[in-house]
């Protein structure tokens, strides 16, 4: 109530929604925390991990709890920071512990370098001790509670005596890492085992699962070499479990990986609710492969279009055509008035013949061509 | 096409020179498009500081007038500088999309409102779309004498047009108001009939809605709020907004004028303009508009409105880079023997009284020399 108020007479007399937007150009914040849709955080660890991925560990200002930040393990949070200018989100897996967050009120968001992306490659050696980043509530349902009963509380979870498999790919081992760092010592009841498929010497985080292993009982760690041991079969599998009827399983890697994996379960006999599959980070846009049709979702309408190869059309066309509520004004690219907020995806820009990047950013439907998949809120 | 111009102005280019204009002109926005980054970011933010300090500054300045009037002249000068800034170098620009890649909610055109009694929202519609899609073509740019004055001989002359050059200083006095009601008026919300087939992309309850609602705003906040704010000082508050305000609108209102409306501005007509090419379309943005010379301060106080052309050309353009790219523009012009038509405030200004006088008398065709000075395409 008293919000509204201020926020309305921040309107009237500076045509600013809040008194904090009025003044946000003097502030060095990040611009979201300013506009309160995420907290800030300051780097206080770069580390190296591999050739192609590292750690950012980032001290969360203020208070940890379930009003402010916290988070369940095998969550992702948005991660805002400034390029030459523009601020620019992307989606980063928490690899630490909760402990950690509850201990040192810090997080680790372990990276892979997406080589043609614009901000994985750069971030590691941009970032500084002592930045501050925007960094959002923790998101996604890759977490332990997801495939097993509804409404599982801690003591219902505590009494399922389940086996969980966990299955990763690469550099899809870092929900993992906080989830078994979290969660293995709390359920002595659960029998977790790790099957960790990377190149040999590409295992990133894998010392302290190799420590939890000799640790904890009810843990058991396979690392796998793909190149001695090939990919994921009932081979390996079946080494592991004992039941696998009454087992969940979680998978995180490449696409190919997780495809490969969630069939080879499905053959085995295992129910689709059972497995659980994260697709993490972006599709890079070398990975595209434009010969196939595409998706257009329009938030507004919930409208799914599927759009063939052969149709270069403009997103503002494919909405009218499918009467898809849009602004337009002059339709060659001047006037903004179509502008609108590309979710996720890339888009060709029919003008400057330049591709979009894969994030969220503005772009005008007039002019720009979808060439993945794209999420549109018009 | 078979027209030609007059000599001075070279010939009508055809489509082969078109298609190499409109490559070339690409070539200068891709190269400013490509140095686009953290020098507009902090150049932007910078522009924003002052116009926020100034604001703040001139308000104080204001209520302190009570020691002495000259406190008072300082804050007015300082709030109407404010004002310009905020209508002007950001208001305008950032209402373009200039600064949307900065992914800033508060320098974000679709969130963006402005220090003016024209709701952004509506003035994207008619300045953005109609002024710069259809610029200077007689019938669809309702910016070209704005439905008041009599500029070229496409209209014809009415009784009304003797004392345009009185019409026109009342609409730089009221100047803001005329922006707020101009979309009105084109659609005949409070009078007038309607045109048949007029398509519309607003409906007019929603119009009203937001043009009251906005400049409700406008007037609480510089006529009661801030005058209360100051208690006892309520008069000298409001009166010093009132000039403020005052200053404000004749100078937006002098440069918009001087960018499309000083002599050898072209007009065009929509038979011209018709399913026309990129290259054509940036032909008629360079003929249909006016530069001014001056300093740095001077371009950043009109928005980089003194750069109409290159702002015409590349609307979406971060507006400081303009100064340069004229000069690659003026290049481009010459080589294809394009009339550039740039100058100091002060000739562009007596050009710009020469025109609102020369139409208000019931001349009809123009021809002569003075075809020269109000060509048509």
């Amino acid at each position: 109530m008293l919000n509204d108020l201020t926020n309305k007479l921040s309107l009237t007399l500076f045509n600013n929604d809040t008194f904090k937007a009025y003044f946000a150009p003097f502030s060095t914040k990040p611009i979201a925390v300013l506009m309160g849709d995420m907290h800030a955080a300051k780097v206080v660890g770069i580390k190296t991990e591999n050739n192609d991925m590292y750690s950012l560990t980032l001290a969360i200002s203020g208070k940890v709890n379930e009003q402010y930040f916290t988070f369940k393990p095998g969550q992702y949070v948005e991660l805002q920071v400034k390029q030459n200018g523009s601020y620019i989100k992307r989606p980063f897996t928490i690899s630490s512990p909760l402990s950690q967050l509850q201990q040192d009120k810090t997080i680790t968001l372990t990276i892979k370098k997406q080589f043609e992306g614009r901000i994985t490659p750069w971030l590691e050696s941009a970032v500084e001790k002592g930045e501050l980043l925007g960094i959002s509530p923790a998101k996604g349902d890759f977490v332990l509670s997801a495939c097993l009963p509804q409404n599982a509380t801690e003591q219902t979870i505590k009494q399922t005596t389940k086996e969980v498999i966990f299955i990763a790919g690469g550099s899809g081992i870092t929900p993992f890492h906080s989830l078994l760092l979290s969660h293995v010592s709390h359920y002595p009841n659960i029998k977790f085992t790790l099957l960790y498929y990377a190149r040999a010497n590409q295992h990133v985080l894998h010392e302290n699962l190799v420590a939890l292993e000799v640790e904890q009982a009810n843990f058991s760690l396979r690392i796998l070499q793909s190149e001695r041991d090939g990919h994921c079969s009932a081979t390996h599998i079946n080494a592991v479990t004992t039941d696998l009827s009454n087992s969940a399983v979680y998978i995180c890697g490449p696409n190919s990986m997780m495809d490969n994996t969630q069939a080879l379960f499905v053959e085995m006999g295992l129910s689709q609710e059972a497995i659980h599959l994260e697709q993490f980070g972006l599709a890079s846009f070398s990975n595209v492969d434009l010969n196939v049709a595409r998706k257009v979702s329009f938030t507004t309408t919930n409208k799914d279009i599927v759009v063939n190869e052969e149709n270069q059309q403009t997103l503002l066309t494919i909405a009218e055509d499918n009467y898809v509520p849009a602004k337009y004004g002059c339709r060659i690219g001047i006037c903004q008035e179509c502008k609108c907020k590309k979710v996720s995806g890339v888009v060709y820009n029919s003008q400057t013949k330049t591709y979009s990047d894969t994030g969220e950013e503005d772009i005008q439907a007039c002019i720009s061509v979808p060439v993945t998949d794209v999420v549109i809120n018009l | 096409m078979m027209a030609t111009l007059d000599k001075k102005f070279g010939k009508k280019l055809n489509e082969q020179q078109l298609e190499q204009l409109a490559i070339d002109l690409d070539g200068v926005k891709a190269k400013a498009m490509n140095q686009v980054g953290s020098t507009d970011e902090r150049y932007i933010k910078k522009i924003v500081r002052l116009q926020r300090t100034l604001e703040i500054a001139g308000r104080i300045c204001l209520v302190l007038g009570f020691i002495s009037l000259y406190f008072w002249g300082v804050g007015v000068l300082l709030l109407s500088a404010s004002k310009i800034l905020d209508n002007m170098e950001i208001g305008h620009n950032v209402l373009h999309g200039q600064y949307d890649w900065m992914n800033d909610p508060t320098l974000n055109s679709q969130t963006f409102e402005w220090d003016n009694a024209c709701s952004s929202e509506s003035w994207k519609r008619v300045h953005n779309y109609e002024h710069h899609t259809y610029t200077n073509i007689i019938g669809k740019d309702r910016d070209f004498g704005y439905g008041l004055l009599r500029l070229s001989d496409d209209f014809s002359w009415r009784l009304r047009n003797l004392w345009q050059f009185g019409t026109y200083l009342v609409l730089s006095t009221l100047f803001q108001w005329g922006i707020a009601f101009h979309e009105m008026a084109g659609e005949r919300v409070f009078f007038g009939k309607r045109k048949e087939g007029r398509e519309s992309h607003v409906d007019i309850e929603q119009l009203k809605k937001v043009f009251y609602s906005k400049s409700t705003r406008q007037i609480l906040k510089d006529y009661v709020i801030f005058p209360i704010l100051a208690g006892p000082f309520f008069v000298m508050v409001l009166l010093g907004n009132l000039a403020a305000n005052l200053l404000r609108n004749f100078w937006t209102s002098t440069i918009i004028f001087c960018g499309h409306f000083p002599t050898e501005v072209y007009t065009f007509t929509e038979k011209e303009c018709e399913n026309e090419s990129r290259g054509h379309w940036y032909y008629r943005q360079i003929l249909g508009s006016a530069n001014l010379t001056g300093a740095k301060w001077f371009h950043i106080l009109t928005g980089h409105l003194s750069c109409q052309v290159e702002h015409h050309l590349f609307p979406e353009v971060p507006a400081h880079r303009y100064v340069e790219m004229s000069k690659e523009v003026q290049v481009i012009a010459a080589k294809y023997g394009i009339a550039y038509n740039t100058g100091s405030f002060f000739s562009q200004y007596a050009s710009v009284v020469q025109r609102v006088i020369y139409f208000s008398f019931p001349v009809g065709k123009v021809s002569g020399k003075n075809a020269a000075l109000y060509p048509r395409f």
